[in-house]
This record gives C-alpha cells, structure tokens and sequence, in this order.
C-alpha cells in the first residue's frame, strides 16, 4: 500500500514523499514552509484513488525553523532527499 | 513591440519569499506593458491574505491582471444576481478595477464570466479565462469550466473569432501539466473551444500555472491524447507555477515534451514583436526560497511562437 509522507528535512523546509509499494521513495514537493499546505496536497493525491488505498504518514516534529534553512551543498543545491515522516 | 509578465502561484501566506522579488524586477525593468498573475492566493484567498499580495506587489498593482486560481475561489460566496463568486478576489479587484489596474470586475456576469476578458497588444490578442472552481468537490467548487454557463464559451469563441492565431490563452489549470496535479481534465471544453468546427487551432499558446514547475509542450490538437503534431494543426501548451511556493516533481500528468524543470523558481517574459511572433522566455530565479534581485542571464527556457 503506498504512503505519503510529509515531514520537515535536511533544508528546514517540508517535503511530500510517496512510497510505493514495494518500498522505494519519490520527492513529489519540496520546500514548503509549512507541513499543511502539503498535506492538503496528500489528501488531493489520496482522493484521486490513482494510488489505491494510499495512506498520509505526518511527521509534526518541529526543528530548526525554515528561516534558517541553507542549501545542501552549494547555492544551487537545494533539492532533498526523498524521506520517510519520523525517519 | 510590447513585453507582458507572467507569474502564478506564490502570492498570500505560506509561500516563500520569491513573488515580491520577480515584481520588483518586473518593476525595476520599466517595461512591463501587461503583468499577469496566473492565480492562487494561498491559503484560501481570504482579504488579509490579499492584503499580502498587496503589500509583496508594494502597493502596486498598474498594469496587472490576476486570473483566479482554485485557492482564489475558497472564499466562495453568493453574488446579488444569485451566482457564485470567489468574495474577496471580486472585492479587492473592484477596489483596483482599471485604470489602476488592468483587471476588469463586470458585475453584469455571472459567476467567474465576471472576470474573464481580452486586451490586444502588439496584434497579438491575450485572452484571460477564470478555471478556478473547475476541479469539483476537491476544491469545494462547482463544475468544469465553463460552470454550465453558455455564455462564457461563447465569450471565448467571439474572443477567438479575430483573424489570425496571434493569440495567447492565460487561465490557472492547462489541459497538459506535470506535478502533483497533472492533466486538468476540467478544462477540456475550454480546450477544444480553442479549434475551429475543421480542428484547425485559433490560438498558439495556452500559458498556466498550478503544478509549482515549468512544463512546456509540443502543440497538440483538440484531441490532446494524439500526441505532438506540428504547430500548423495545434496550439502549444505551457506551464508557469514555479512562483514561489514550493517545487512540484512529476507524479501525475503527460510528460512535457519540450522542457521540464522542477527546481528552479521563473517568470516568463513574452515578447510580442509583431503581430507575426512572439518569444516567451522562461526565466531563471533558481532554486532557493529567497531568490536573487535578478534572473540568471540565460532563461531555463525560450519558445518561439512564429504564426
């Protein structure tokens, strides 16, 4: 069963992450300021039934704030990693 | 000559801080003869979150149009002539109607026909249509466009009925995207308005927003499930929704065929040389939430559009 999970990442901005069924993970959005805006869109994607019996995974841990974020490595370089919530 | 903007969904609350940078570039050019936002005010839409757009567009609004977007239409309420209307876009553009900006409010329509309408420039007709409700319950909205108001696909058919296809159609949903949203079959009718009764296009471009990236396509004909054809039997499809408040990759959608990029924030910059071409350049703001004052000098991407 495939799962989206919303969680904040390595840039202090938070990401939407489908897993699939076998396990593999997709970035689908990224650096947003807030974990709501992307779980309206994981709710989009779910109602859609194009992925079946998906469920929405939210991981509310707050860390550093999103104003403090900085690129991953180098100014061009803002792109995370797929994750899943509470990895 | 004449230069026209184009920028969507990075405007409100909860978006990074790019929207007021493209529009102080915009500003800073002196070019701008037409600046078109292509929808979504976030979260819902509501006047403080305007309010905002207002204050991240320094108080200016000359020269600006704004077709609404899905979250544009969350404050949906009942007009006096009975029909829905997204209340605090209605009010704050009635508050800015034209000269002060390029937005017109015609209180006579119904519904989003309200806002829908042309301004040629250059010989070049550019039309504005309002998608916003037309996902359905997802969004709390109504119907596909046109919302079961013949008036507004005959508004786009008069609109269309200019010799020439020296014409570009600006709303929120594109038939083709990329994203998290993909392909807006809601906007089919909108679509396929855009040929004639032979399927000979009306139209070269039709230019959106929505899926936060840049999607831009080969033509398509008024069967866009045929595929790519040549730009004699189609009208090419773009999308511009890198505005600031997040990047989108690909989950849904028909693959762009031209140009796809999912992590970098643009402005498309549309050159109407004549009433024969037009350049539509998508240019590069890059990949942080806070962009540079400037794009980088080579755009992501550059259509040429030659009728």
């Amino acid at each position: 069963m495939a799962r989206f999970h919303v969680s904040q990442d390595e840039t202090g901005f938070f990401q939407l992450t489908l897993e699939d069924d076998a396990g593999g993970l997709s970035l689908v959005s990224y650096q947003a300021k807030t974990a709501e805006q992307l779980i309206e869109r994981a709710l989009e994607l779910v109602r859609s039934r194009e992925f079946g019996d998906a469920t929405i995974v939210v991981d509310a841990t707050v860390r550093p704030p999103a104003e403090a974020a900085a690129p991953i490595a180098g100014e061009r370089s803002w792109r995370p990693a797929p994750r899943k919530a509470g990895a | 000559m004449a230069i026209v903007y184009f920028s969507a969904d990075g405007f409100g609350d909860d978006v990074n801080e790019v929207q007021p940078a493209l529009m102080r570039w915009i500003r800073s050019q002196n070019n701008a003869d037409l600046i078109v936002y292509g929808g979504d005010v976030y979260n819902r839409g509501t006047p403080d979150e305007f309010q905002m757009m207002l204050s991240a567009l320094d108080g200016n609004v000359s020269r600006m149009c704004h077709t609404p977007g899905n979250h544009c239409w969350k404050t949906k309420a009942t007009a006096s002539n009975g029909s829905k209307i997204p209340s605090a876009y209605e009010a704050f553009w009635l508050n800015h109607r034209p000269p002060a900006s390029a937005q017109p409010i015609d209180t006579t329509r119904k519904a989003g026909g309200r806002y829908e309408h042309f301004i040629d420039l250059a010989g070049w007709r550019l039309i504005f249509l309002d998608t916003g409700p037309c996902e359905g319950s997802f969004f709390g909205g109504d119907d596909p466009w046109p919302m079961n108001d013949p008036s507004r696909t005959q508004f786009l058919k008069s609109a269309l009925a200019a010799p020439g296809r020296a014409k570009i159609v600006f709303a929120h949903h594109s038939r083709l995207s990329c994203g998290d949203h993909g392909d807006i079959k809601a906007v089919n009718e909108l679509w396929q308005t855009l040929f004639d009764s032979n399927g000979a296009p009306l139209a070269a471009l039709t230019l959106c927003g929505h899926d936060h990236n840049v999607s831009v396509y080969k033509p398509r004909k008024r069967d866009v499930g045929q595929g790519p054809v040549d730009f004699s039997q189609g009208i090419h499809i773009a999308v511009n929704g890198a505005g600031g408040r997040n990047h989108d990759n690909r989950v849904k959608g028909t693959r762009p065929d031209l140009f796809f990029d999912n992590g970098n924030y643009s402005l498309t910059r549309i050159t109407l040389h004549d009433a024969t071409k037009a350049t539509v350049e998508f240019l590069d703001f890059g990949p942080a939430p806070s962009p540079p004052e400037a794009p980088a000098q080579n755009p992501l991407f550059t259509l040429a559009l030659q009728v």
